[in-house]
């Protein structure tokens, strides 16, 4: 059996670099994308089995990357998890709108992030 | 009380009702009833007349007035506008 | 004959004794304002000025001449009176709660407190007042003439007299005297005058007293016979159908009309009453004086009409009648009860025409022109006296001047034309109570309408064919235009030409005051007064405040009050305790000042007066709305139903887009606190996940441990500084909670802003300089924001500076308008691509030293914006990076 295929979606290279970091650790493989735009061309490049998606980001924020993500057939079933530092209970309301499978504050435990993952991808 | 209020509503009604009696009768053609030249005790009929009709309408004047007291005196302000 | 002299004294007397009456009135007012002076019985005889000379001497001179005519002109009060409680109450108790100073003031309060108006009805006060005071000198010269006539009664009753002017003259001055002394002394609120309703009471009682002794001894001539009385009454009066026309119904209207609508009338009965009890008691008492005026009239009449030689002076057989028999003393007593009854008219109609002249026409002209004395309120108040007592000159003048001017045979109709002039008040005053769709224009144009035609109808016929009006233009219409003949006017013919002005008059001021009233939809604050004239005893408890949300600052109010009030009243207006400590007067204070002012100046000029501090002016929504509503369950009147929700539903309207405004900046304040929250937890993220995995993995090699333990102190220190930050920016923000906008240089807060980034500067070795800088200039908003800005732009441009020597310079200018503050550095500068994005809020550009500032740089530029002005980078591509800020300048340059 394969790696479980992860995509991160993170403006801030600080967080990206610790994510794909503890991602890698829990024998997930790891891709990452620096903004919304970058993350649409790789998933419609290769077929990840979920995604970790931040929401603030210069460009297409990450609630827009979901929208498409969910529009597109192909995509639908994928399960992200929205990652955002304004965890308010409307952000939340939000991403529960536009389809996402789990909603993740900022700052996040390590341990939280992994069970997560293994969650929604079903290889906990 | 119910009495009262009634009493209170009369003397509103007689008190708007009085300037209206005196335009009817202080105006044709009911004066002109009273203009005929004759004379009562030796004064003609219409001074007499308008007289009469004057001094009766303070009487009655008098007496709402005193009235209005009256129903200001017991308790209540001054009856309302109808 | 009785001698001059004797007569002269005895009216002398006859003054000193009112004179002491009205001294005692005033005197005994101050002590004690409930007593006898406000009893029901002095407000009934201070009525009774109604009864002018014209009654004393006109009514029995009526009598003879036209029958029971006379009747007409007490009856239409009497019916008034009598039916107190559907009018009568109602005007009074609304001129007592809105302390109406004068009819004029009545009329422009209840239409949103117009000036226009009130200098309209003011104006024809004036003019249809005039020749009533004419008639009463008349009256008084000629019965002085007649008592002192040295040929005798007999002969002085045929006689034709030639007015004597020069005691006409020393009549007038002397009433002018008596007028200012008691009724030009103070100023208040109620504009009450108790010394002269004692007076004029007093003389009340002795003209009521002189005719009833008269009366009486006439009958006593014959017997006590009424068929011996009535033996030689003219046919008028034992045949009295013709009586009854069209005249005696247009006479009994306007009698019904002036008994309200004539100044006096109004003074007496409005202004000067004090509460329910007294008209309550007048509607009975005063119909009675008039009936016990009337009851001998008739007698008399016959008796001069039988007894003294024909062709006698019928206006004058009340005092001829006892001299033709020589009884000296009761020719001395009708003498002074028409002495009492022309004097007691003339002086209410002055002064209530004076406060009238005062109040709304010299104040709102002096207002206007700024010719109010600006020496203190002493001065104001003398401004004041002095307008009011010129006034009473005036009003007395113009009489004297209309009895030199006219020909004496037109006085006897001059009554009933003074009558139909104030009848026009009618409508807007009736309408004004009744009809609270009523506006002021419908007033207004009413008004002048119905002063023109009774001018054309009436007033200008009545000169006889003089320049004013041709004979020819009387008989045949001006140019030979039929229609337009002033006693038959668009073909109405063969009517008395008092019937006829009255029937055109009134019309045409009915038809306009409702059509224009209905053309055009009333102001706030015209709705507003007219909800508190129509509904007075709904609402007698409302006042203004409640619905009308002004604020104005104490000191500008204070200024106000003391310029006209004086010192004293100022301060005791404004003693409260709260007041004091308050820099804004709210509602309630407001609305005291503008009704103490109202006073002196009348409520219109108050009004405008008050309006120029008031800073804020809205109509609550929610009074309104429950006005309406309360309307809704009391009325059923649909359309005016229609028109408040529609009033409601526009500002309702201004409501929601306040709420609106509101919620965005709700939703501002949201999106601001989210982005603090992402900027906070955006390296907290990465302190703690990366501290996460040093604390998972001990045995992690060295060097992937200092990486990543450095990441964790670089973002420390980041949010160590976004803290900074975020604590400046709320002490920025309540900084701007306390302060008002102020006028200043902004030339001074540059030169301390530098001043205080010296040291800064010191520690960093960097030279700062100022360049250029500009002409004094003015700006208006908080100097404390903008020091923030100079200092943000100059702090950064010392920090971020990495030059080997490093500078920073500062300059300034002000050109066109604006004015510009450039601060400069010679540091590596900002790139192009980043010139916006170091103003985005948060935003970290990628550019190395500049890291951090944006949340400075962020609010500069916002507080900049409230400026009104613009914060940018400079363009031209200069070494360092050059910051520009430009403000609008407010005031002028110099």
């Amino acid at each position: 059996m394969g790696k479980i295929r992860i995509l991160i979606v993170e403006d801030e290279p600080n967080i990206l670099e610790s994510l794909s970091y503890i991602l890698r650790r829990a024998n997930f493989d790891v891709a990452i994308a620096a903004n919304g735009l970058e993350a649409l061309e790789r998933l419609s490049r290769t077929k990840f089995s979920a995604m970790i998606l931040d929401v603030m980001m210069p460009g297409i924020s990450g609630f827009d990357v979901l929208r498409q993500v969910r529009a597109d057939r192909k995509l639908c079933d994928m399960p992200v998890i929205i990652l955002t530092a304004k965890g308010q209970s409307r952000d939340r309301q939000i991403a529960h709108e536009a389809g996402a499978t789990e909603f993740i504050t900022k700052p996040f435990s390590n341990a939280d992030i992994i069970a997560c993952l293994q969650q929604v991808t079903g290889t906990g | 009380m119910k009495h009262w209020e009634s009493r209170t509503r009369n003397v509103r009604d007689a008190a708007a009702i009085l300037p209206v009696a005196a335009i009817f009768l202080l105006l044709p053609p009911v004066i002109l009833i009273f203009s005929a030249p004759v004379l009562i005790a030796n004064i003609p009929l219409i001074v007499l007349y308008v007289y009469g009709v004057w001094a009766g309408l303070i009487l009655i004047a008098l007496m709402v007035a005193l009235r209005v007291e009256e129903a200001g005196r017991n308790g209540k302000n001054e009856p309302d506008e109808a | 004959m009785l001698h001059p002299d004797l007569v002269i004294a005895i009216c002398l007397a006859y003054v000193a004794i009112l004179f002491a009456v009205a001294f005692a009135g005033d005197r005994r007012a101050r002590r004690d304002s409930g007593g006898w002076l406000s009893s029901p019985l002095v407000y009934t005889l201070s009525i009774s000025i109604y009864c002018s000379s014209w009654t004393f001497f006109g009514a029995v001179g009526s009598a003879a001449r036209n029958g029971l005519e006379f009747i007409a002109i007490y009856l239409g009060p009497t019916i008034v009176f009598v039916g107190w409680w559907v009018f009568l109450r109602k005007l009074v108790t609304v001129g007592r709660v809105h302390n109406t100073t004068s009819i004029a003031d009545f009329i422009s309060a209840r239409y949103g407190k117009s000036q226009t108006l009130g200098a309209v009805v003011t104006l024809i006060a004036v003019i249809a007042t005039a020749p009533y005071i004419s008639l009463q000198l008349k009256a008084l010269t000629d019965s002085f003439q007649v008592l002192t006539l040295p040929r005798g009664a007999v002969t002085a009753a045929s006689s034709t007299i030639e007015p004597d002017y020069v005691l006409a003259f020393w009549i007038a001055a002397g009433l002018c005297v008596f007028s200012i002394i008691f009724g030009v002394r103070n100023i208040d609120v109620n504009e009450r005058h108790h010394g002269v309703v004692a007076a004029i009471a007093v003389e009340a009682v002795v003209k009521l007293v002189a005719l009833l002794a008269v009366g009486l001894w006439v009958v006593g001539l014959s017997d006590w016979d009424p068929a011996l009385v009535f033996a030689g009454a003219p046919a008028s009066i034992i045949d009295p159908a013709e009586t009854f026309g069209p005249r005696w119904l247009t006479l009994l209207f306007l009698a019904a009309a002036a008994v309200i609508c004539l100044p006096r009338q109004f003074q007496v009965t409005v202004v000067e009453n004090s509460d329910n009890r007294q008209i309550r008691t007048a509607s009975w008492l005063f119909p009675l004086y008039l009936l016990l005026l009337c009851l001998f009239v008739i007698p008399i009449a016959i008796a001069g009409l039988e007894r003294l030689p024909a062709g006698s002076n019928p206006d004058l057989f009340v005092l001829t009648l006892p001299m033709q028999e020589n009884y000296n003393t009761l020719t001395l007593l009708a003498f002074l009860g028409g002495f009492s009854s022309a004097t007691s008219m003339v002086i209410v109609s002055s002064i209530a025409l004076s406060t009238m002249i005062s109040n709304h026409i010299v104040m709102p002209l002096a207002l206007r022109l700024s010719l109010l004395p600006q020496a203190g309120a002493e001065a104001m108040r003398h401004f004041i006296l002095t307008t009011r007592r010129c006034a009473v000159v005036f009003v007395v003048l113009l009489g004297l001047i209309y009895l030199r001017a006219s020909n004496s045979d037109a006085l006897a109709a001059i009554g009933l034309i003074s009558f139909c002039g104030v009848a026009q008040f009618l409508p807007s005053l009736v309408g004004g109570l009744y009809w609270s769709r009523a506006t002021a224009a419908g007033a207004l144009v009413g008004l002048v309408c119905g002063l023109v035609l009774w001018g054309y109808t009436l007033v200008l016929p009545s000169f006889g064919g003089t320049a004013l009006m041709s004979a020819s233009t009387i008989a045949d219409g001006p140019f030979g235009v039929l229609w337009l003949r002033p006693h038959a006017l668009f073909g109405l013919n063969g009517y008395d030409p008092l019937v006829h002005a009255v029937f055109w008059s009134m019309t045409a001021n009915v038809l306009l005051f409702v059509l224009v009233s209905l053309a055009r939809e009333p102001t706030p604050l015209a709705r507003f007064q007219s909800m508190l004239f129509v509904d007075v005893f709904r609402r007698q408890t409302e006042t203004e405040q409640r619905i009308i949300r002004r604020t104005a600052r104490i000191a500008d109010l204070r200024q106000i009050a003391e310029r006209i009030l004086g010192p004293a009243e100022a301060t005791a207006l404004f003693a409260d305790r709260e007041v004091r400590r308050s820099i804004i007067a709210g509602d309630n204070m407001i609305s005291r000042v503008e009704q103490r002012l109202a006073a002196n100046v009348g409520a219109a000029s108050a009004r405008s007066l008050i309006s120029r501090v008031v800073s804020d002016e809205t109509i609550s929504v929610q009074e309104l709305k429950r006005l309406a509503g309360e309307a809704e369950q009391i009325r059923a009147y649909s359309e005016e139903l229609e028109r408040k929700s529609r009033q409601v539903e526009a500002t309702a309207a201004a409501l929601a887009a306040a709420n609106q405004r509101l919620r965005e900046v709700d939703a501002q304040k949201d999106e601001f606190l989210s982005q603090i929250s992402h900027e906070v937890r955006t390296p907290m993220t990465s302190i703690r996940s990366f501290s996460d995995i040093l604390l998972a993995e001990p045995a992690m090699q060295e060097e992937q441990k200092l990486r990543f333990l450095n990441i964790i102190q670089n973002e420390s220190s980041r949010l160590t500084r976004l803290l900074d930050s975020i604590l400046e920016l709320d002490l920025l923000r309540t900084a701007s909670a306390r302060h008002a906008p102020v006028d200043f240089d902004p030339e001074d807060v540059l030169t301390s802003a530098m001043e205080s980034c010296e040291a800064l500067a010191h520690t960093a070795g960097t030279t700062l300089v100022r360049l250029r800088s500009a002409a004094s200039v003015t700006l208006s908003g908080e100097p404390d924001k903008l020091a923030q800005i100079f200092i943000n732009l100059i702090s950064n441009a010392i920090k971020y500076n990495d030059a080997p020597k490093p500078k920073v310079s500062v300059s300034s200018s002000s050109s066109g308008g604006v004015y510009e503050v450039r601060v400069e550095d010679n540091g590596r500068g900002i790139a192009k691509q980043d010139h916006e994005r170091i103003f985005l809020k948060f935003e970290r550009g990628p550019v190395v030293g500049h890291q951090g500032a944006g949340l400075g740089l962020s609010i500069s530029r916002q507080i900049t914006e409230q400026f009104g002005g613009k914060l940018f980078l400079d363009e031209s591509g200069k070494s360092g990076a050059c910051f520009i800020l430009q403000v609008p300048i407010s005031g002028r340059e110099g």
